[in-house]
């Protein structure tokens, strides 16, 4: 039972990691790959606990399709693949939104107290969508909060996430 | 013991999501704006160990320990305005919600529905629905309204309405259903 489990865990992950590897080097997709040791935090006074929910973030997956004026049709066949990943029942969903901006989902994966994956999505019809996923292992919701102070304490001042940046400006 | 209750709520569960789906085709409408909430972020937001100081923070996580779902539907088009109308009214039917009350006043009607709970102070289901909102002062997310949808099913203690609509950024004619004002 718990094999079936893991391996349909797996299984799903994989469709999602797969999607994000074949389109790393589409143009119409800007990809982002933050490893939690860009934080650099192995020097950070840190307490037992805030070690501890920190270890158990692995890495920030971003991978973001934006608008041009040409890509519109390759923009709609795209969104309609990753919905399709979303929806394929292996995600728990947390909430969404649909607003006048666009549309917004959170999901995750795992047990609600030892979380493997927490994916955000959220389109816009102007602008593109944006995937968000945040790999870990066991991440527990309880620890957040010590996880938040953990990295206020880094000096980690958004290197990498330039593109995001002008990603969501423009 | 704890079998037959997981069984009664595996039986159950599918039919409660059966009544729910009713509102379901709403959330995706471009016209719409919708929030839904599902149990899964209820218990993640009531483990996350906040240090709770204040007490409307602490009601807050008293009462998001034992919702199950939420969802909020919010649309200014006059079409679909009509349509929650008249989904809402077989909802009332199918799913047998009592009247708790109903306000009017010159900038919107306001009625509220519940299903009761283990005692008077608890309900299992909380429904909202205003209309008529010609408040042009009143602004959502930018968005005028004119029809709002507001569904909230769990363990609902009325008392505990306000923080609530507090923390959640809810309309705040939710309060009118709590019971603090007495």
């Amino acid at each position: 039972m718990l094999l079936i489990f893991t391996l349909s865990a797996c299984s799903s992950t994989q469709s999602l990691q797969e999607y994000y590897v074949d389109n790393a080097d589409n143009p119409n997709f800007l990809s982002v790959d933050l490893p939690v040791s860009l934080l650099n935090m192995e020097k950070t006074d840190l307490t037992e606990d805030q070690r501890e929910a920190l270890a158990s973030l692995k890495k920030l997956n971003i991978l973001a399709f934006k608008i041009t004026k040409d890509n519109h049709i390759e923009f709609q066949k795209e969104k309609a693949n990753i919905t399709a990943i979303l929806k394929n029942g292996k995600f728990t969903e947390l909430m969404k939104m649909n607003t006048k901006y666009g549309k917004a989902s959170v999901r995750y994966l795992g047990d609600d107290d030892a979380i493997d994956e927490v994916i955000i999505y959220g389109d816009s019809e102007d602008k593109g969508f944006m995937l968000v996923r945040v790999l870990g292992k066991n991440m527990n919701p309880a620890k957040l909060v010590q996880f938040m102070k953990a990295v206020e304490k880094s000096d980690y001042k958004g290197e990498g996430l330039g593109d995001i940046g002008n990603f969501l400006k423009g | 013991m704890k079998k037959i209750i997981i069984i009664a709520l595996v039986t159950v569960l599918p039919l409660i999501g059966f009544s729910q789906s009713m509102f379901d085709k709403f959330e995706d409408l471009d016209n719409v704006s919708a929030v839904v909430v599902n149990e899964s972020m209820f218990k993640l937001l009531s483990k996350i160990n906040v240090e709770v100081d204040d007490k409307e923070a602490q009601d807050f996580m008293d009462i998001a320990q034992n919702l199950k779902n939420l969802k909020v539907f919010i649309t200014e088009d006059k079409k679909i305005s009509a349509d929650m109308q008249v989904t809402m009214e077989k909802y009332l039917k199918s799913s047998s919600l009592q009247e708790l009350m109903r306000v009017k006043d010159k900038d919107a009607n306001v009625k509220f529905y519940i299903k009761s709970g283990k005692d008077e102070d608890h309900v299992s289901e909380l429904l909202m629905f205003v209309t008529g909102i010609n408040n042009t002062d009143l602004e959502i997310n930018n968005r005028k309204f004119e029809t709002v949808l507001l569904s909230l099913t769990g363990d609902i203690d009325l008392n505990k309405i306000g923080s609530l609509t507090q923390k959640m950024n809810l309309p705040t004619e939710l309060n009118k259903a709590g019971k603090n004002k007495k």
